[in-house]
Parts: C-alpha cells; sequence; structure tokens
C-alpha cells in the first residue's frame, strides 16, 4: 500500500511539472476568454451560455490533459527502460495502480485549478451558484473513467499512436452513444438495434454522468443520483484497472 | 505591421459566408453531451445574422429559423431561441406565416409552456387576424404561469374580431376563476363596457327586423324608442355605428379605443 502511495505522488509530482499541464492550463485560459465573449454574445442568456461554455471547456482540456499526458509518459518510461528500473522497486499490480491513481489525482487536481478559474469569471459576470461543485464531480467521474480506459490501453498496445487513437475513439463513442442508438431506434435496420444496445451498455455511458443543461438552469438532480453515477464510475474505473492490471502481468517488458 | 497595412484593401480573398445548418438528427448526433453549449453557438449565429444583408440565393427567414430551431431542439429551456425566430426575425407577412408553423412546432415540444400561444397570437395580430390572435392568446391564458394581462385584454381582440357574445362568455368564465379581487374588478370594468356594446349590436339588429334597414346612427335607435340614451363608453371616446368595417352590417365600434380606430 505505501508503495502504490509513493508511486501515485511520484507520477502525481511528474504530470504536473510537465509542459503539458502548463499548456493544457494556458488553452483552458484561453477557453475562458471565449467564454466571456460568447457570454457577452448572448443576449440574455448569459448565465447558462457561461456556465454550459465553462464546463465544456473544462471537460474537454481535462481529457486533452489526461489523456496525452499518461499515454506520453508511459510509453516515454517504456521506451527510456524506466519501466524497468521501476518494476524492480514497485511490483506491477502496485505500477499500474500507482499510474492510475497518480493521473487521477491529476485529473482532479487540474479540474479544482479550472473550476476556481471558472468560478471567478461566474462571479465576475454574476453567474456563480454552488451547483457548479456537483457538476465538476460529475466531470471528474467522466475524467476519471477516460483515464482508466487511457491506462488499458497503453498496457494492451505497444504503439503510442494506437493507444491515443483507441482512447480517443473511445471517448467520441461513449460521447455520441445515446443518440447513435436513439438514430438505430427509429431506423428500419431494426437487426442491429440489440447490437448497438449492447454496444451502448459496454461503452462508458457519458449521457448519465452529464449534468451540464441541469446546472446551466439550475435544475440539479437529486443527491441519490450523484451517488449512482459515482458507484457506476468506481466500478467501471475498478474493471479497467483490473483489465490493465491482467494486460501488464502478462506482457513482456 | 507596415506589409499588412499594405495589403489591407489589396490581398482579401473572396469570402462567401457559410449559410448551412445540419440536419437535426447528425446535429444531435454530433454535439454528443455538449448539446447546451453548441445549442447557445446556434442561437448567437441567428442573433448575429438577424440585420445582416443576406444574398439572394438565401432565404433569410429559413435560414434564420433553422438556427433558431437547431438552437432550441439541442438545448430544449432555450425557450429564447423561438421568440428571436418567431417574434423578432419576421420582417413580412410571409415571415410571419413561417414563425407561426415554427412556433406551432416549438408549441408541440413544450405544450405547457404559455409564451409559445401568445407568441402565435402576437403574429396573427401583425397578420390582421383578430379571431385567431384571441384563440391563441385565450389558450396561453389558460395555461400555468401567464401574466394576467393577457386573460384581461382578451377583450381587445374579441372586440377586434367582432365575436363580441364570445368575448364576454370567456370574461363571465374568467372571474369565476380568479380570485384577486383588484383583477376580478378590472375584468368587471371591461366586461361592464363590452356588455353596453353587446347591447347595441343587438338594438341595432333588432332596428333592422322592425324597419328592414340599418339606422344611419345610434341616435336614431334612441328615436325609435329601442334604448333610453346611447350607454356610456367607459373605453373610448363615445360609441359610434361603423358602415366600413363590414359592407353586409354596420357595427357599433368605441371611438380611438386603443388607437385601433
Amino acid at each position: 500500500m505505501r508503495k502504490i502511495i509513493s508511486f501515485t505522488v511520484l507520477n502525481f509530482l511528474q504530470g504536473t511539472r510537465e509542459k503539458i499541464f502548463w499548456l493544457v492550463s494556458f488553452f483552458f485560459v484561453f477557453i475562458l476568454g471565449v467564454t466571456f465573449f460568447i457570454g457577452l454574445l448572448s443576449v440574455g442568456e448569459t448565465v447558462p451560455v457561461l456556465r454550459s461554455a465553462g464546463l465544456s471547456g473544462i471537460e474537454v482540456s481535462a481529457i486533452m490533459l489526461v489523456v496525452f499526458s499518461l499515454i506520453f509518459n508511459f510509453y516515454r518510461e517504456k521506451d527510456s527502460r524506466l519501466t524497468e528500473f521501476l518494476l524492480s522497486h514497485f511490483s506491477r499490480p502496485a505500477y499500474i495502480a500507482g499510474k492510475l491513481c497518480g493521473y487521477l489525482l491529476i485529473g482532479l487536481f487540474y479540474i479544482i485549478l479550472a473550476g476556481l478559474g471558472w468560478s471567478l469569471v461566474l462571479v465576475l459576470n454574476n453567474a456563480f451558484s454552488f451547483s457548479i461543485i456537483p457538476a465538476l464531480f460529475a466531470l471528474y467521474l467522466k475524467v476519471s473513467i477516460i483515464t482508466a480506459v487511457a491506462l488499458a490501453f497503453s498496457c494492451l498496445f505497444s504503439s503510442y499512436t494506437m493507444a491515443f487513437f483507441s482512447t480517443f475513439f473511445v471517448y467520441i463513442a461513449s460521447e455520441v452513444s445515446r443518440d447513435a442508438l436513439k438514430i438505430i431506434s427509429y431506423s428500419q435496420h431494426s437487426s442491429l438495434k440489440p447490437f448497438f444496445k449492447g454496444l451502448y451498455y459496454l461503452l462508458p455511458n457519458m449521457d448519465k454522468l452529464d449534468i451540464k443543461s441541469a446546472v446551466a438552469f439550475n435544475s440539479l438532480p437529486q443527491p441519490g443520483y450523484f451517488a449512482w453515477i459515482g458507484l457506476y464510475a468506481f466500478i467501471y474505473v475498478l474493471l479497467l484497472w483490473s483489465l490493465a492490471t491482467y494486460i501488464f502481468l502478462k506482457k513482456e517488458i | 505591421m507596415f506589409f499588412s497595412y499594405l495589403t489591407e484593401n489589396r490581398a482579401k480573398a473572396d469570402k462567401q459566408k457559410f449559410y448551412f445548418v445540419p440536419d437535426l438528427k447528425y446535429l444531435s448526433l454530433a454535439s454528443a453531451t455538449h448539446k447546451t453549449f453548441l445549442g447557445y453557438l446556434f442561437f448567437i449565429r441567428g442573433i448575429l445574422d438577424l440585420n445582416e444583408p443576406f444574398p439572394i440565393s438565401i432565404n433569410r427567414m429559413d435560414y434564420l429559423l433553422a438556427n433558431f430551431k437547431a438552437a432550441g431542439a439541442l438545448e430544449p429551456e432555450l425557450t429564447r431561441a423561438y421568440f428571436f425566430g418567431g417574434v423578432v426575425a419576421g420582417k413580412n407577412q410571409k415571415d410571419s406565416l413561417k414563425a407561426i408553423a415554427f412556433l406551432k412546432d416549438g408549441s408541440q415540444q413544450k405544450p405547457g409552456n404559455w409564451k409559445f400561444p401568445f407568441w402565435i397570437g402576437l403574429n396573427y395580430l401583425q397578420l390582421g387576424d383578430y379571431s385567431r390572435a384571441a384563440e391563441y392568446y385565450q389558450k396561453a391564458a389558460q395555461l400555468p404561469g401567464s401574466p394576467n394581462y393577457i386573460k384581461t385584454n382578451l377583450i381587445f381582440f374579441y372586440y377586434k374580431s367582432g365575436e363580441v357574445n364570445q368575448g364576454i362568455a370567456y370574461l363571465q368564465s374568467l372571474i369565476l376563476s380568479l380570485d384577486d379581487k383588484k383583477i376580478i374588478e378590472l375584468v368587471k370594468f371591461k366586461l361592464d363596457w363590452l356588455q353596453r356594446l353587446a347591447m347595441l349590436e343587438e338594438k341595432v339588429r333588432q332596428y333592422y327586423e322592425l324597419y328592414g334597414k340599418y339606422p344611419q346612427d345610434l341616435e336614431e335607435l334612441k328615436a325609435q324608442g329601442l334604448i333610453s340614451q346611447i350607454p356610456e363608453d367607459s373605453f373610448g371616446q363615445g360609441f359610434y355605428l361603423d358602415k366600413s368595417a363590414d359592407s353586409t352590417r354596420p357595427r357599433v365600434k368605441s371611438r380611438k379605443v386603443w388607437q385601433g380606430n
């Protein structure tokens, strides 16, 4: 356990000191600026625009950060034979668990930082509400699942590009799966419906973790909803962590 | 900077604006869980283009409505998109008809929202169809959250459309449903006025049955003993007989009421 914690801290420190962390942070500042001006252009709708645009900006930038940072570091350690050195000190399950926890912490740290910057913009525009805290929580659950997906693909593929694009496509697929299922339901290809339904339940259901619209219009779901989505994300991350550990145990480094 | 200044008017590419709104089905798919934000982008696009000049090949109203429809479809809470599309965007009667169809579509998705029938009524008012305006204003008045002025001002449309008895029936039922004494007094005041107008119209009809022709003015009703005196017009500056409104029969109207005459 101590080894997992120390490797988590190591990954966290390494991840937050990297250029990519600050690049993404600057990108988010740019998004905040755009959000501010979009808010000015939306006649009488400044509050929901600032809230929805800010949340979308945090989500996209946080996903970019964890996916790029995790995959890049994983393969850099492997290519520079640092993984071999680390595995002489940590067991393989501890290595994977530390990696996952480290990047989950980086995601959390980034979301807190971005949330503070975003809150400042909201306060300046009289659009602040404490409902953004549960919104950031839901958003963090999404980021956590994608972090675990990125880790599983990093363990599975020997190529950096394959891991990156696979994660990227899983993210896109999980984002659009609900609407795709709707289109299939309305189409005449009823035979495809069970397949797409199965695919929908297999992929992370990002639509269920999304409360951007509810936050924009001050209609937050009941507290029970957050417990359920928390449990859903926890189980999903746990499964992906188990899968990543299994693949990593079987793999030659 | 110098070269940028020099090329300011010389090296401009022949830019064309892209007047395209994707099919809602695919737009919804592509926007994934960012529908609210994307909906607002279409809303802003529509607002920014409201006063822009359009090429002849582009139908201004269709394009604007497509943007506002996309905004409303992506974020159902964005009712303001329907306001801009259904009320602000139209410039002529043809546009008003399109706006009505657009608002009816929105109304089907949000049947409990009083604003949709209210805005539809507003378009019919612009088209001069007071009967339809009254119909939709009445629908709006019956929905929860509608302001009281819609309920009380409906009389104007019944008056303009010539459906005075329908207006009386509506106001009588409205009084029964109200709790606020001040509003009840206001409605009663309007009801009295409409009942006086209805009484005069009835006397004009009786005059026609008795003499086979319509009176020249309301004084004739008094002269023939059908009324003891012309009732007071509490809203305008006196009732009169208008022969220009309807070629088949004259109608009793209120002088200078609501600037309508």
